[in-house]
């Protein structure tokens, strides 16, 4: 290697803060080799010391009234202004050295991080997740039956392993985390090191003393580093481990997880479509409903849980195929979220297979070339043996919408469908096969925002809480 | 004559792996040229992924990276045609990688895969098939030529004319693969056992019951049916107990395999084993009581494969050589894989496998686009192994692996080779990802019930 080439890799080489209980912290000790990137990525050297938080004392944020951490995070969301905030400006231009995203759709999703700290929200995700402000303030009396006992929302300790695919997993890990008033330690994932410490830093901006701002760690280690993780995910350090998916990452866990030490897994999700015959009922209706399903398709480069990958679509084959040609035109073209023109292209293996099924005209047929513009394969009554990626959708033709009902299980996350006369007929059962989400078609990355709705079937603040039962009388 | 019946040729050739001709890169260029000017008319696949990639004849071996195919196309049927026995969709995917028609195969009464594959058989297109670990079974045709050309291409590998030690049917051998079934190997194995290296009667198998494609695929769709929820505690549960009885019927047959082999063990015997296989027994006979080098030291071992994910100690080679006690001649051990004709033989005295004259090796990068072979045809390259088998009539003989080799271009001692260095599986070096997205299957949430 010449001396100028060592000069550029050194220029080049990208160094990841981490976020210590408040604090910002810069160093470049340890390089990160874990991942095929080109540019070497260096982190500060962790002391495990701190990661974890004593039990002994309580968590910074205890006795500090929700309705100043509702107000501090109001104001952090103000300073997420992507325009005038630096950390967020320098993090998309960082992420684009590893991140599949372009960095259009990346602005676009730093730009509704401060959406998800408005006022409105923070108390709707509290209110409908716990019942009540107060109950995280203090013992409420609450429960008619038992009118002697009263309960509070106890502040946990917590673990959060982030997914990278979707930069909306940081802002909303760090809103929830801030409501429970306790402890977090936030393990940052390969594909995105920057968007969490660029949030933290704003908090550490606005007020580096505020206890939710000591509230916060942030670090990177390769996952499933066994020597720190055993280390650290004990029951005598951390109450609770939040794992947004990935089969990798949930294994890692499960082994440490034991009395005291409880994991909740955002389960790895598999989304899909649903599309009546009325998408036929004129030209310009299949335009604009591949249009809106175009959109769930292409989001975050159909890389996360939400993105759809199946699309059941009543009809005859013709009709069928039409609305397939429309859907390959339609996601040629660019949405809020989701490129339309890109490099994205089904994998090779996957490739192999449409190769082949194109030969099986009629029964099989291939819409849309290798150009990453996106490609459909259709089929008839069977949904295709593999996972289409790569801005590929499996478009299933079927008699009745009701027959796609037996391919949703427990692992569907988002179901998009048209018109909403089939969602009101349809929720129950898609409800009952394992569905978590039904919408409609278009509205998977937009729609209501984030505050008060379930997540994965559940409530994650509810689950967060240490529930603690007091009961007797004060009198 | 055409460069393709040259290369045809080599396989009769006494020692094929050394009686190459001087000129064998260009004439394997030549043969690979008519290939692929005969293949592109009969196949589709080829005809389109040549004119995506802009070829229209091969003026160098670059020219075929493009066209390669990997194992996975061998696998590329929708799984409902199987699910649903529609054999008669089986026919017209077969169709699509076979460059011989598809045609007058009586496909009356076809009940599984197995019935499917005999019908074919009669009909002139010799089916392999492999399963993967994803519990999809890959199927291979042959012509009634290839598997002619296949049988005398396996025994030259075998045989390695040049070992120290070579079989002279005088052990008796033992043979841990079936001797008749889908895989490619049962009928080679059972033809080079039995001619070459046993006397009459001595050729032993673990198992006489053909080898059948139709278990696996059943297991893998109880798999998906588990999946999709419609299979339901109490099949599972018979298909399991199904299971048990066969794995104690597998485990009995062969303990009785271990007491045939303890018992002639004082005198010279050869052994066809994998890795994993042999380690079981060691193990076997270990638990009998029997301690390292209590082997005729003229016994032979005919060593295979890797360990295709079966978890053995990182010391397991030298455990078992130990075990055996065996000088390092007595092993005859090859590196192949099931869609390449015939093997390469471990060359002892070059400490290396030597790779046959019609096997065409083309060393790509990782990512396999980029052809690595030396310009000049000499010297040391490590990357990906694919190869082009001109021996293969009845599919496209351009293949790439998942192995990374060492290779090395520079003839040695007559072999005109190239000659393999060192194998690993990149599968097996992969570092561990911790690159998280939360899009996922529903496979992760079939717990490991059923083993494929």
């Amino acid at each position: 290697m010449t001396s100028t080439a060592k000069t550029d890799s050194l220029s080049n080489r990208l160094e990841v803060p981490h976020f210590i209980k408040g604090a910002v912290q810069h160093g470049a000790e340890v390089e990160q080799r874990s991942r095929a990137q080109s540019t070497p990525v260096f982190t500060p050297k962790i002391s495990m010391d701190d990661l974890v938080w004593r039990r002994h004392e309580p968590t910074p944020a205890f006795n500090t009234p929700i309705r100043d951490i509702i107000d501090f995070l109001a104001e952090v969301g103000e300073r997420l202004d992507f325009d005038s905030n630096p950390y967020l400006q320098e993090a998309v231009e960082k992420m684009s050295h590893f991140s599949t995203l372009d960095s259009r759709v990346l602005e676009n999703s730093y730009r509704d991080i401060r959406y998800m700290f408005r006022r409105e929200g923070v108390i709707a995700e509290i209110e409908q997740t716990l019942g009540s402000l107060e109950v995280l303030d203090g013992w409420v009396a609450r429960n008619p039956f038992l009118p002697n006992s009263r309960v509070r929302a106890v502040p946990p300790r917590m673990v959060h392993v982030l997914a990278g695919n979707a930069p909306v997993v940081p802002p909303i890990t760090i809103v929830r985390g801030a409501i429970t008033k306790g402890v977090h330690l936030l393990k940052l994932p390969s594909n995105d090191m920057f968007t969490t410490t660029a949030i933290l830093r704003t908090m550490a901006d606005v007020d580096a003393d505020h206890p939710t701002t000591k509230s916060f760690t942030a670090a990177y280690w390769r996952g499933g580093d066994e020597q720190l993780e055993s280390a650290i995910y004990r029951s005598q350090y951390f109450d609770k481990i939040v794992v947004w998916g990935g089969e990798a990452a949930v294994k890692h866990v499960v082994k440490y997880v034991g009395p005291g030490l409880e994991m909740v897994s955002f389960d790895p999700k598999v989304s899909v479509s649903m599309i009546g015959k009325a998408a036929f009922d004129s030209p310009d209706t299949t335009r604009d409903v591949a249009m809106k399903a175009a959109a769930d398709v292409i989001g975050w480069n159909q890389d996360a849980c939400s993105a759809s990958r199946f699309h059941y679509v009543e009809g005859t084959i013709e009709q069928v195929d039409q609305y397939c040609e429309e859907l390959v035109k339609a996601m040629g073209v660019d949405t809020r979220y989701g490129p339309g023109k890109s490099s994205l292209v089904p994998p090779g293996d996957i490739r192999e297979q449409l190769d082949m099924l194109q030969n099986l005209e009629p029964l099989y047929r291939v819409f849309g070339k290798y150009d990453g513009n996106g490609m459909v394969i259709r089929s008839d009554e069977e949904r295709v043996d593999f996972s289409p990626t790569g801005k590929l959708v499996n478009v299933v033709r079927v008699d009745k919408l009701a027959d796609a009902v037996k391919n949703i299980t427990v692992a569907t996350q988002t179901v998009g469908i048209y018109p909403k006369e089939e969602r009101i007929a349809l929720r129950d059962s898609l409800a009952s096969c394992g569905a978590q989400r039904l919408v409609d078609l278009g509205e998977v990355n937009g729609g209501e925002g984030f505050g008060g709705s379930p997540h994965d079937a559940g409530m994650p603040v509810n689950r967060f809480m240490r529930w603690v039962v007091e009961s007797g009388d004060h009198g | 004559m055409s460069a393709l019946d040259d290369i045809k040729a080599l396989v009769h050739a006494a020692d094929p792996y050394r009686d190459a001709p001087a000129n064998l890169r260009e004439l394997q260029l030549e043969a690979v040229r008519e290939r692929f000017a005969e293949k592109r008319q009969q196949l589709k696949i080829l005809d389109r992924r040549a004119s995506e990639a802009g070829i229209t004849e091969v003026s160098s071996l670059q020219d075929v990276v493009p066209l390669l195919f990997t194992h996975t196309n061998y696998k590329s049927y929708p799984e409902t045609f199987v699910d649903k026995g529609q054999w008669s969709n089986m026919n017209i995917w077969l169709q699509s990688l076979t460059s011989k028609p598809v045609t007058g195969v009586d496909m009356d009464g076809v009940k599984d895969a197995d019935d499917w594959i005999a019908r074919l058989t009669d009909a002139g297109h010799h089916l392999f098939a492999s399963s993967g670990t994803s519990g999809k079974c890959s199927f291979l045709d042959q012509t009634e030529q290839d598997v002619a050309l296949a049988s005398e291409a396996y025994v030259k590998g075998f045989l390695g004319q040049w070992a120290p030690r070579k079989p002279n049917r005088e052990h008796p051998s033992f043979t841990f693969f079936p001797a008749t079934g889908v895989h490619r190997l049962c009928i080679h194995n059972h033809h080079f056992f039995s001619q070459y290296v046993a006397p009459e009667g001595e050729a032993h198998f673990i198992s006489d019951e053909p080898l059948r494609a139709t278990p696996g695929i059943r297991a893998g769709q109880l798999r998906r049916a588990l999946a999709a929820g419609t299979a339901l505690p109490e099949e599972i549960a018979a298909f399991e107990a199904e299971n048990q009885r066969n794995a104690a019927l597998a485990g009995e047959r062969f303990n009785a395999f271990v007491d045939k082999i303890d018992s002639k063990r004082d005198q010279p015997i050869a052994l066809g084993v994998m890795w994993p296989a042999a380690f079981q027994l060691m193990e076997a006979l270990k638990a009998r009581g029997v301690k390292d080098g209590a082997f005729h030291p003229d016994s032979m071992v005919m060593m295979g494969g890797g360990i295709k994910g079966v978890v053995l100690p990182d010391d397991y080679r030298e455990q078992i050589h130990r075990f055996f006690g065996l000088s390092p001649q007595n092993y005859l051990n090859s590196y192949a894989m099931v869609e390449m004709t015939g093997l390469n033989p471990y060359v002892h005295h070059l400490d290396a496998y030597a790779m046959p004259p019609w096997i065409v090796p083309l060393i790509l990068d990782k990512s396999a686009e980029k052809l690595l072979n030396p310009g000049d045809g000499q010297g040391v390259v490590e990357g990906r192994m694919a190869l082009f088998d001109l021996l293969t009539d009845a599919r496209w003989g351009g293949l790439i692996s998942g192995d990374k080799v060492t290779i090395d271009f520079t003839s040695a001692d007559g072999f005109s080779g190239p000659l393999v260095r060192s194998i690993a599986r990149y599968q097996d070096l992969e570092e561990g990802e911790d690159k998280l997205t939360c899009a996922g299957t529903i496979d992760s949430y079939v717990r490991g019930a059923i083993n494929l």
